[in-house]
């Protein structure tokens, strides 16, 4: 074994024994690459640009302390002398080029939707988040820019849009273009369809929008199922949360193919096992993934998703910067798409990511 | 609706809406012939434009937004830095290229899009140091090589021409690209199964040939190993992308990236495609100017654990070139 091989082999076993999951060489190559750009980033910085699962990444962190590689300062995990040999080691060479940090979307937003962002931002100082709902809302211009791109691809102008849960206001947007033909937000929250309500009649908003409250565990009320074009969701970041409402979804889109539904989904928050099962179950509801853009979605700092890591006091906690960013997924029904739970209540906790934890390792 | 509108905004060709739609092409023949027969848009001067009738049927439209692409043309990908200089080392490797055979469905991917998707590799860590097999697909071998990244690099075809056109390739730049003529109906060579990091295809796109391509493609991978590989919506029905994704799950392929239109094929002079679609419109159009609207979608996937092809590799298969909805299908 070469003394490259050696360094790694022990790092991934430490990495292993702190995270309790298997770490690969490719993983550590990219939390090392991030170390090349800027020698003392914040955790945080490595979650943002990597797609690493949370545990999977603080394990190989903890590893890099634990041997030396790293000495924290302040939350910023400055790498040492023997942390520049590791990294000239094992991060091959690159291509100097602008890359998807920089284009993240990949798209020009037009004047007429950046005004909408302020507005934006203002209404959702009135929302309180709740916890117990597992509420994040994703920031004014992730919305926004989200908005743009499902305009761009046809899913909204002339449609009937339904909202999966909408602590980011996205209905609002969408009513502000004037685009949709319809708008119907579904909340657990009371909170959020109040403020919908209210905006979209303060802003004189002429789209007929309406909100109601429903808890998604719950099967959707017949006299609304099937009537939709285009569903828009951000779950929870569990593979059971992320079904339950893309079956949801389903159930609300019209029984025809070509329907179409959004769904926030994000690698840093689910084991790979889980991303694995999670498509396994949306091919086997008949649907067409069509898009899966990385790092579309950015969310505040705060996430309750960390709560089920033990983060090490080195850290700088509570994250003060964006990190955490979900990639876009577009989804499209076929002939024989079927949610898998029409009809049934979810019994259980949506939002319990220790599970995914143990369950996907 | 989705044609009424791109017309809305002004006459277009039948090319330039090909390059704005997502659908099957024969769907797209179907339907403009509908609004053509129906009288809502009329032909003048080689282009098609609304008439008043397809005015009002498209009603009121209440805000103007229209997709402006930034810099990166939608690839979250820009094509500077060092990768200009390898741009143009690219297009100066293929000049002397073989030219598209007919019997093989090869088409030629535009060379700006080649980076686009060797730099996307390299942002996932898929290039330097790493092992890439890619079955066809060629043109990315010479981009890979040119890079000077990979650890190695082997280019498996059927035809045999590439071959002698990549070792001219790898004189003339110092280059260690290696070619094996292969067949993807036949089983493949036992030492080259799950010795790769990654791998790339641009495969037929027939029910059989994408689970010959695909499955070809697992095979080679190690545990843990990468695909890369294009599917258009030109002529690949809904139904079969779900089979395609219902494969990739099955042969244990977590798909993390799936970008559209990432890879846009060069309009070719003479381009059977594009007679067999001006014979079938209900009016005249005029030749393609040159406009690039075959493209393809990227995926890129992720094996989780161990790789599980549908065929196995030491398996024969039947591979069909050229499925229903293909526009050189003759029972188009």
């Amino acid at each position: 074994m070469t003394a490259e091989n050696e360094i790694v082999v022990e790092l991934l076993e430490d990495a292993r024994k702190f995270s309790e999951r298997h770490s690969t060489r490719d993983s550590l190559v990219r939390v090392l690459q991030v170390f090349k750009k800027n020698h003392s980033p914040k955790l945080w910085e490595i979650y943002e640009k990597t797609e690493e699962y949370l545990p999977s990444a603080l394990g190989i962190v903890m590893a890099m302390e634990k041997g030396g590689f790293i000495e924290p300062e302040n939350g910023f995990l400055k790498l040492t002398g023997k942390g520049k040999n590791l990294v000239d080691l094992v991060v091959p060479k690159a291509v100097d080029y602008r890359t998807m940090e920089d284009f993240r979307f990949g798209v020009k937003m037009p004047a007429e939707l950046k005004r909408i962002e302020g507005e934006i931002r203002r209404i959702s100082q009135e929302l309180i988040m709740k916890d117990e709902f597992d509420q994040a809302p994703i920031t004014a211009d992730s919305v926004v820019l989200k908005a743009y791109h499902m305009i761009s691809r046809g899913d909204i102008a002339g449609k009937s849009v339904v909202l999966l849960g909408d602590d980011d206001l996205m209905s609002i947007v969408l009513g502000l273009t004037s685009l949709p033909k319809e708008i119907l937000v579904i909340d657990i929250d009371k909170d959020v369809a109040g403020i919908v309500e209210k905006y979209s009649k303060k802003l004189g908003i002429k789209v007929p929008m309406r909100a109601v409250v429903h808890d998604f565990r719950k099967p959707i009320p017949k006299n609304i199922r099937g009537k939709f074009d285009t569903f828009v969701t951000q779950p929870p970041d569990t593979v059971l949360g992320m079904l339950l409402f893309v079956s949801r979804g389903v159930e609300l889109l019209k029984d025809e193919p070509g329907m179409v539904g959004y769904a926030g989904f994000t690698k840093t928050g689910c084991p790979q096992l889980g991303i694995l099962d999670f498509w396994e179950k949306i091919v086997g509801m008949k649907l067409v993934i069509s898009e899966v853009i990385p790092k579309f979605t950015v969310y505040p700092g705060i996430r309750t998703e960390i709560k089920e890591v033990e983060v090490p006091e080195f850290i700088d906690y509570p994250p003060k910067q964006f990190w955490y960013i979900s990639d876009l997924i577009r989804l499209k029904t076929t002939k024989r798409s079927k949610s898998m739970f029409e009809g049934k209540t979810f019994e259980g906790d949506i939002s319990d990511y220790r599970r995914d934890v143990l369950k996907y390792r | 609706m989705e044609l009424l509108g791109l017309l809305e905004e002004g006459p277009k060709s039948v090319w330039e809406l090909l390059d704005s739609v997502h659908f099957l092409t024969r769907d797209f023949i179907d339907s403009l012939n509908r609004l053509y027969e129906k009288g809502l848009v009329e032909s003048e001067n080689g282009k098609v434009i609304l008439t008043c009738k397809g005015r009002l049927a498209l009603g009121e439209k209440p805000l103007n937004v229209k997709t402006k692409l930034c810099e990166c043309e939608g690839r979250c990908i820009a094509v500077d830095g060092e990768f200009k200089r390898i741009l143009e080392k690219y297009k100066k490797a293929i000049k002397a290229k073989p030219k598209e055979k007919a019997e093989y469905l090869q088409g030629f991917v535009k060379e700006e899009d080649m980076i686009s998707r060797v730099a996307m590799m390299d942002y996932y860590g898929d290039v330097a140091g790493k092992e890439i097999a890619l079955i066809g697909d060629w043109d990315l071998g010479i981009t890979l090589g040119l890079t000077d990244l990979p650890a190695k690099i082997l280019v498996l075809d059927i035809d045999e021409r590439l071959g002698e056109f990549i070792r001219k390739v790898n004189e003339e730049n110092g280059l260690q690209i290696g070619f094996m003529k292969y067949d993807v109906s036949d089983p493949l060579p036992k030492k080259l199964v799950g010795k790769f990091d990654v791998f790339s295809t641009q495969p037929l796109e027939s029910s059989t040939a994408l689970k010959a391509f695909l499955s070809r493609g697992v095979s080679l991978l190690k545990e843990d190993g990468v695909g890369y590989f294009g599917l258009s919506t030109s002529e690949v029905p809904l139904k079969r992308w779900l089979e395609v994704e219902r494969m990739m799950v099955g042969m244990n392929c977590a798909v993390t990236d799936l970008m559209r239109d990432f890879i846009t094929y060069k309009s070719l002079q003479d381009d059977e495609d594009e007679k067999v679609i001006a014979k079938n419109l209900s009016f005249k159009t005029e030749p393609n100017p040159g406009i690039d609207w075959y493209k393809s979608s990227l995926f890129r996937f992720q094996i989780i654990g161990k790789p599980n092809p549908l065929v196995k590799w030491d398996e024969k298969t039947d591979v069909e070139s050229l499925s229903e909805e293909d526009l050189l299908n003759p029972k188009f």
